[in-house]
């Protein structure tokens, strides 16, 4: 079974079962999520890039930067100041 | 031939001789990158600015990179792919609603963690899970810099593995010992 269709197993299991269940696993595995977590971690600011798809996790792109700066802008090669020379060149360098 | 990527791996000697030897993991436990698990960079690049941050860090005279090929056939956890990063949410959100958990919002080594206890029988066939650690904070090249400040291409974005299970690895080796 392929990775989509393992999470898809999961989620349907997850709609039929019963909440005992659910709480019964959740405390098998001695589950407790706090809310003090530091959301970037030890390790200066670093992120996940998570497509802007998951704004639920507290170290991802999508909360750490603004929402319109996640919009890139499309390659324009126009609007480059420098001629495609130049910015070929600018490798050597 | 199986589907497969080199992945490099920096760590203490202590910690990495098991591994080189018999193929045991170093099993990392972090709620900030991809929960349990070793992890892996894709390039040797990664692996000597990790092994260098460490030695700082740690006050180490080494570090060791090892090497292996790291197997990707199906099922991965790819955290590049837009789908599966839904599927995830999506089970995620379901998962909190359900237990009636109000912490929603978890670094993601937290939420993966959860998950694979919650539903330990259901995901136990992913083994690695991959992803694009994002250091936009860094400067990007000068020359991709100069290049074009709208261009797609980008120095910044590290990919990185993280293996549950050593069957998903073959060929382990010392890559380098690094020193500054």
């Amino acid at each position: 079974m392929d990775t989509l269709g393992i999470l898809n197993r999961a989620s349907s299991l997850l709609k039929s079962m019963d909440r005992e269940e659910l709480i019964r696993r959740k405390e098998m595995a001695k589950l407790e999520l706090s809310n003090n977590s530091n959301h970037f971690g030890q390790d200066g600011y670093f992120v996940f890039d998570l497509n802007g798809q998951f704004p639920e996790v507290t170290n991802a792109k999508a909360r750490w930067l603004p929402k319109d700066m996640l919009n890139r802008r499309s390659v324009n090669v126009k609007s480059n100041n420098k001629s495609r020379n130049h910015a070929a060149l600018s490798f050597c360098k | 031939m199986l589907l497969n990527v080199l992945g490099f791996h920096s760590n203490s000697r202590t910690k990495l001789e098991n591994f080189l030897a018999k193929k045991e993991l170093v099993i990392h436990d972090d709620l900030f990158y991809l929960g349990k698990g070793m992890y892996f960079w894709d390039n040797q690049g990664n692996a000597r600015w990790w092994a260098k941050k460490k030695i700082k860090k740690e006050k180490l005279a080494e570090v060791l990179i090892a090497k292996a090929k790291i197997i990707l056939e199906p099922p991965i956890l790819d955290l590049t792919d837009n789908e599966v990063i839904g599927e995830v949410r999506n089970l995620w959100l379901d998962y909190c609603a359900n237990a009636g958990e109000k912490e929603v919002n978890q670094p993601l080594g937290v939420i993966l963690d959860t998950l694979f206890l919650v539903f330990k029988k259901e995901l136990s066939e992913i083994k690695v899970t991959k992803a694009h650690g994002d250091y936009s904070h860094w400067t990007r090249l000068k020359w991709l810099e100069d290049l074009n400040r709208n261009s797609y291409i980008d120095n910044r974005p590290k990919t990185m593995y993280s293996i549950k299970c050593n069957s998903k690895l073959s060929g382990q080796e010392l890559h380098e010992v690094y020193t500054n």
